[in-house]
This record gives structure tokens, sequence and C-alpha cells, in this order.
């Protein structure tokens, strides 16, 4: 990627010096990198006194830090499920970007997967590695590869760079869950289970869906509670319509309900928005804002959709991640709808237009 | 063949068994054991396994035979099922 410079790079971890942060490790590792650019010094990577085969050749080992002006640093973090995430710092001035048209964005297709019909990953995502899927991975696999198929969209070669994933959930899989603590309590604290230990983590379903289904664009889980699967959607529009690095999303949500806990059934809901002109309810408008402020993210979106007052049908998310999303299913599309959602951390509205066939 | 022969190749073949179960039973493999061949790599194109897997195969052969296996010593027996037996049986002896 660097070609010829990739030699006098410098190249840098924290981990061996401050350990796992686990959910604020990005955070801290470019707070590292913001201090090592005002400081012009790469620290070092403590506790490794000898490169591995095939590391980078600029690898800054154990001992003083060298003085080095940096002008541009690349802060890079890879986890578990495929989460990978690369922020770029400069000390130079940056011109501000021309703002830009918006994109236009469909709701191409969606679809749902609930534990009371069979799922059919087989035939829906014969790539699907079987091995340690939990409830909650199921389902959205399931829901996101009926969704692709909806929509007729065809996830192949360069496409796949530019397909990705917003998922809103509640927890990790209780199913998981349990199985890591089975694993403590069998075996120790010092022998848990690793591949258990992966699954403790809010978006390992969607690195089981992203691999299955081929997806290696965008992608990222979110949770503000219920309707979390609401701020998925308005997440996925809102990076479609502003951004060019991706044509597809599929974005929804996903809950895992406890049999043993008698919750009900478990189930995902999961969207195709599209960047372009395509088939599809148009999304016309989307919003956010702080808790409780409901109202006036649905005043926005339905400001920036240009939709009067009483002429969209208003769907209010109700418990769980994919609350409010079920109203998709039952929408005749004759309307407008804006699904709106208020929780303790955050607020959300999405409007879409009529299908064009309601003319 | 002589007795002592006989006894180190029912050992074998009993800590490959014991082996293969705990990759169906902890690592979820979808295989026949009889599909589990002990000269197979474990990693890359083999039985496909990554990293994750082999920390738990670690823990799990750790708990079943009662024995820790050192860093070097681990990366030398993990390459295949065979080799991971070799080391067993070195441990045991």
């Amino acid at each position: 990627m660097f070609g010829a410079h990739a030699p006098s790079l410098r190249v840098s971890g924290s981990k061996g010096m401050l350990g796992h942060a686990q959910g604020a490790a990005g955070v801290l590792e470019l707070l590292v990198t913001l201090a090592a650019l005002s400081a012009g010094k790469v620290p070092p990577t403590v506790r490794t006194a000898s490169p591995r085969p095939r590391a980078p050749t600029g690898l800054v080992l154990d001992g003083a830090p060298p003085l080095h002006a940096v002008d541009h640093a690349v802060c890079t973090n890879s986890a578990f499920a495929g989460a990978n995430a690369a922020v770029v710092v400069t000390t130079r001035p940056v011109p501000p970007r021309p703002s830009r048209e918006r994109h236009p964005v469909h709701l191409r297709a969606w679809a749902t997967a609930f534990s009371d019909e069979p799922l059919d990953l087989a035939d829906l995502a014969p790539d699907l590695d079987p091995r340690g899927l939990d409830p909650m991975s199921r389902h959205l696999t399931a829901a996101a590869a009926r969704a692709l198929r909806a929509g007729d969209l065809a996830v192949r070669g360069a496409a796949r760079d530019r397909t990705g994933l917003f998922v809103g959930t509640l927890r990790v899989s209780p199913e998981s869950a349990r199985a890591f603590r089975a694993s403590i309590e069998e075996r120790g604290l010092t022998r848990l289970s690793p591949t258990a230990f992966t699954r403790m983590v809010l978006n390992a379903p969607a690195g089981v869906c992203t691999r299955a289904l081929g997806l290696r664009g965008p992608t990222t889980t979110v949770t503000i509670g219920d309707g979390s699967g609401l701020l998925s959607l308005v997440l996925a529009a809102r990076w479609l319509s502003h951004r060019d690095d991706a044509d597809v999303l599929l974005a929804g949500g996903v809950d895992e309900r406890d049999a043993d806990e008698g919750e009900g059934r478990t189930g995902a809901v999961v969207g195709a928005l599209v960047r372009g002109e395509c088939a599809g309810p148009p999304v016309l408008g989307f919003a956010i804002r702080g808790p409780g402020r409901a109202a006036e993210a649905a005043e926005a979106a339905r400001v920036m959709a240009g939709v009067d007052r009483d002429e969209a049908l208003v769907a209010k998310a109700g418990r769980r991640a994919i609350g409010g999303l079920e109203a998709l299913v039952v929408w005749d599309r004759s309307r407008p709808l804006l699904l709106v959602e208020s929780s303790r951390s955050a607020s959300c509205a999405l409007l879409l237009g009529r299908s064009p066939e309601h003319g | 063949m002589d007795d002592a022969l006989r006894t180190v190749i029912a050992q074998r073949e009993h800590t490959l068994d014991r082996l293969r179960e705990l990759l169906l039973a902890r690592l979820s493999l979808q295989r026949s054991p009889a599909e589990i061949d002990p000269d197979t790599p474990l990693f890359g194109l083999g039985l496909g396994l990554d990293s994750i897997d082999a920390i738990e195969l670690l823990v799990c052969v750790e708990a079943e035979f009662g024995v820790t296996l050192e860093s070097a010593q681990a990366m030398r027996a993990m390459r295949t099922l065979g080799t991971l037996v070799d080391a067993l049986l070195e441990k045991a002896a």
C-alpha cells in the first residue's frame, strides 16, 4: 500500500505498554498518536526486543523513543469479528472539503428472520462457517442474505468492497454468554474458552454475517437500547448519502431472546440501502438528536424530506433492537413512513417516501 | 511386533482419538473423526483453524491431559495432530 515508502515508515504499537483497553483501545491509541505527533517522537513498542519474521522493517523496538519529525500518522485498530478502523492525523493544515451534493439513497428491499420459522441458512449463505454460530449470528445472516436476494443484489468481485453492514443490537448473544461462563466454571479463569471470548463483543454477529456473505465494505455495530436497529439504518443512510466509498449498506437490528428465560422469539430485520437511483422507497430524510428529543429528530427528518406535517404515517419504535422496524413489513407504501425512536441515549428518525408505483 | 511397540502404538491411537474428540466437541469441526488425519496441518489449508482456535485447542488439551505446554513447545507441537500427540506422549513419559 505504501510502495517504495514502506521501508522508511516508523511503526509502533502501544498495547505492550498500556494493555488492552477493550472498547476504549482505539481512543487510547489515537491519544498516543496525537501525543507522538506533538512531541515529535515515535514511542517504542515496549516488550518487543526483536521483530517477528515479516514484521514491518520500520518497527520501533524497545528502547529510547527516537526523535523523529512526524507530519502524518495512520492510527489503525484491528479487532475481533473484523472490526478494523484507521484514522489519519496530520500536523499540516487541511483545506476544508468542498461541500457536495447529497447522493440519493433508496431502501431497495428489506427482510426478516424469526426463530419460529425455518432459516434455510445452507441455501441462503452456503459459505457460512457453521462453527460457533449463536442464534443472533444465524438470524442476522439469514435476514441480511434475504434482503440481498429480495433486492436482487449480487455481491461478487469488486462489489464486495463496496457493500457493508450496519447492525443495531442490545447485548451479546445470551447463548454465547452462557457458553463463555460455562467454560470458566469448567476450566477456570486462566483456561476460559478463547473462541467464546471472541463472541463476547457486540459486533460478533456482524463479523459472522460479513464473512458469510463476503461483505468487505464499511461495518459497524451500534447500541442505544430499544430502537438500535433504526439508528443503524439512519447511520447507513447518512453514510451512503454523504460518502463515496460504498454502494450498498445492509442495515437493521437483531435481538436474541433467551428461550430459557421465556423471552420470546429471536429475530432480525435488515434493510438494503442503495446509493443512487433505483427501485424501492427513497430515503428522503433522517436525523439523530440527543436523548428524549425524538420530536426534534422527527421534525428535522420531515423538513429535510420536504414532506408536509400529517402527510406521513408515523411509526414509533417499540421495545428491543428491532423495535419499530416491523412497521416496514405492514407498510403499504401509499403514504410516506416516518420511523421515530427515542431511547435513553439517543433519538433518531428516518423518513421513507412513497414508492414510485404509487405515483 | 513386540509388546513394547504394541503398547506405544495403542497409546498413540488412544491419544489421537481423545484429540479428535476434543476438536469435534470443543472446536465444533464439521467433519467425521475419520476425516481428521494425523498429518493434516491444523492451520491454513489443512483443518483451517485460526489463531483463536489454536489457543482454544491448547487450553482444552491442557485441561484434558493435565499438562502445561511452554510456548515454544506449544508452537512446535501445534503443527499437526501427529506432532501434538508426540508432544503429549513425550510430556507423559
